[in-house]
């Protein structure tokens, strides 16, 4: 509906598995409309019997088509009106259609494209009956607010479709990204706006046309290419909190409190890798947190929940066998619990893995030449940069938390007060 | 260097260069190159401390995933200071670490600095020699600082008595700097002083 006085191509659904084609001009109304569509003669329905319904709403004769928002593959439901046309109970406006026609294009709901465009698109609000599905349903009300459309059942109305007796909407987002049939997957991302407001990025600066605002008190907002660079400086420094509402999540850039992001979709913004990456995290975190090990054999990923009092475990995946807590051959005694390589080693590795398992040694050699052991968790710590005050960002393969664990870069101990007098400075 | 911090350091160099602070001289920023990764800072000592009117300049790197990760720091002007090493010029601030936020910026972080200066904090020191003078000998470690400000950063404020001890030594042949530390680290005490040299 670009141009608005050409004619154009509409969609209208006859019966569930029956649509028609219209060419229509822009300048009709709904009455013109409706005569047009008897005019095809494929239904049995006069032009005063029918209802054409669009969003919701059975649209008045009055309206016209091109304050309708009819691009992009959208259907029009015809159906025979249920009840004899008597007041104007069904014939309810559409709300913004008064608007012109750009404002009401300008989509202010973002998605997450599952199925074809495989990023953040503007998306549009479609209702259907939650029993049969079809779109060819009357609300009682708009819905007013983002838990009225994602949650069931809260919005009533009448589903026009006959032997139907649907009594509740279902809303749905379709991706105006790509040409789509109606039911198809989108996930909505309600954090990310149309940015009306003009607000600069937290980031770059930029006052870009979306943003995304962490749900903090000040209303912190992101452009989409900041939040992927966010999103990733967040991912390896394993910047994560585990929140009981929404999971593994990250917070609003500038540390506000309790700003999480409440669905994990949005990272899926940050590219197929960096989703991937934050699975996996999440998953193991998961599964180390309910008691459950990893194995630790490079590329296995098997999991299991073992026995409290079982320490020596054999992966039924890789055949791979290691002590639960020092992630090493099992052994007898105590365990000393370091998950520290020791190059001496020895790995029950297949032949298949081979390469690999060469590959890794070397690379663990390396990690024992260039690394120290965090003295609580014992992840090999490399020190770029900075005093020797370190502070532990690794996950605890015990809690599934971050291990935390202030320690000294000199001694590889607890950091004293007599590291900070005595050699907080590399060079001092 | 990815497109989001130079675009982000590009605004904030404006930023700061049309700032109230900077038109007062009491914080400038330059860039060294044309990269935008590399910059020279520069704070005037406060007033009614011992940095009074010394220009100290500071060495920032702008890392690729600012301003998600805070830049990186230094003292290039020799300072003695609790929180910043006389040695390095290294500075632990918790902002420039862990409590770092993408809405700081090369601003805030210059007067955070210049803040740091007027107000140390003894009990998180970083230079361990300096804090304790610091919180032990507060008479010393004002003169000290004044003398290495008025020697390093051409604060106005001189220490006749320390900079005679500094040319004795000087003339007795050993390096000037590392006369200085020797006898800032033994409260002026020529004979620690020399002894520590030659040990």
């Amino acid at each position: 509906m670009d141009n608005s006085d050409e004619d154009f191509v509409v969609n209208v659904k006859l019966s569930p598995d029956r649509s028609i084609e219209l060419h229509v001009d822009p300048n009709w109304n709904v009455r013109q409309l409706k005569e047009a569509i008897h005019r095809e003669k494929q239904i049995n329905i006069s032009s005063d019997e029918m209802s054409v319904l669009f969003q919701g709403h059975a649209l008045v004769n009055t309206e016209s088509l091109k304050n309708l928002d009819l691009g992009n593959f959208s259907f029009l439901h015809v159906v025979k009106s249920k009840k004899p046309r008597t007041g104007q109970a069904n014939e309810v406006n559409i709300p913004d259609a008064s608007l012109p026609i750009e404002a009401y294009q300008l989509s202010n709901y973002f998605v997450y494209c599952k199925t074809k465009c495989f990023r953040v698109c503007p998306a549009k609000l479609r209702v259907r009956c939650d029993a049969c599905h079809q779109g060819t349903f009357v609300v009682e009300q708009g819905p007013n607010k983002w838990s009225d459309v994602l949650e069931k059942e809260q919005i009533g109305g009448e589903c026009q479709t006959e032997s139907c007796k649907g009594k509740y909407a279902e809303f749905y987002f379709k991706c105006t990204g790509h040409q789509t049939e109606e039911h198809e997957g989108t996930v909505p991302l309600p954090l990310i706006q149309r940015n009306t407001s003009r607000v600069e990025c937290l980031g770059c600066g930029d006052v870009t046309k979306e943003v995304l605002v962490f749900p903090c008190e000040m209303g912190h907002c992101i452009c989409l290419e900041c939040f992927k660079e966010f999103g990733n400086v967040a991912l390896s420094h394993r910047d994560f909190v585990n929140t009981p509402e929404y999971g593994f999540t990250i917070g609003c850039p500038n540390k506000c409190m309790n700003s999480f992001l409440d669905d994990a979709h949005y990272f899926r913004i940050l590219g197929d890798a960096s989703y991937e990456r934050y699975q996996r995290l999440a998953t193991e975190l998961c599964i180390l947190q309910s008691g459950g090990v990893l194995c630790p054999s490079p590329g296995c990923e098997n999991a299991f929940i073992p026995d409290d009092d079982i320490n020596d475990i054999r992966c039924d995946h890789c055949n791979n066998y290691f002590c639960r807590l020092c992630h090493m051959q099992p052994h007898q005694g105590e365990c000393s619990s370091s998950a520290t390589a020791s190059a001496s080693q020895q790995f029950t590795v297949d032949p298949m893995r081979s390469e690999r398992a060469r590959w890794d040694r070397a690379a663990r050699q390396k990690i024992l030449e260039i690394s120290k052991p965090c003295p609580q968790c014992k992840s090999p710590t490399e020190k770029s940069d900075g005093c020797n005050h370190m502070t532990c960002i690794a996950l605890d393969l015990r809690s599934g938390q971050k291990c935390g664990f202030q320690w000294c870069w000199v001694c590889v101990k607890e950091w004293t007060r007599v590291c900070q007098g005595t050699h907080w400075f590399p060079n001092s | 260097m990815a497109n989001i911090a130079v675009a982000r350091i590009k605004r904030e160099f404006k930023e700061v260069v049309k700032s109230e602070e900077v038109a007062k001289c009491h914080i400038k920023v330059e860039l060294v190159d044309d990269s935008f990764t590399s910059l020279r800072g520069e704070i005037l000592g406060p007033p009614d401390t011992p940095y009074e009117g010394g220009t100290f300049i500071l060495d920032i790197r702008i890392p690729e995933t600012y301003p998600f990760n805070p830049p990186k720091v230094q003292f290039l002007t020799k300072i003695w200071h609790p929180n910043i090493s006389s040695v390095t010029g290294a500075i632990c601030l918790d902002i420039l670490k862990d409590q770092w936020a993408a809405a700081m910026t090369l601003r805030t972080v210059l007067l955070s600095l210049q803040a740091l200066l007027a107000a140390p904090e003894p009990d998180d020191p970083q230079d361990a020699v300096v804090a304790r003078q610091y919180k032990e000998t507060s008479d010393i470690f004002s003169q000290t600082a004044r003398h290495w400000a008025s020697n390093y950063a051409s604060a106005p404020h001189r220490e006749p008595v320390m900079d005679d001890k500094v040319a004795q030594l000087k003339n007795m042949g050993f390096d000037e700097h590392k006369a200085r530390v020797a006898l800032s680290t033994h409260n002026w005490d020529i004979e620690q002083a020399m002894e520590n040299i030659l040990s």
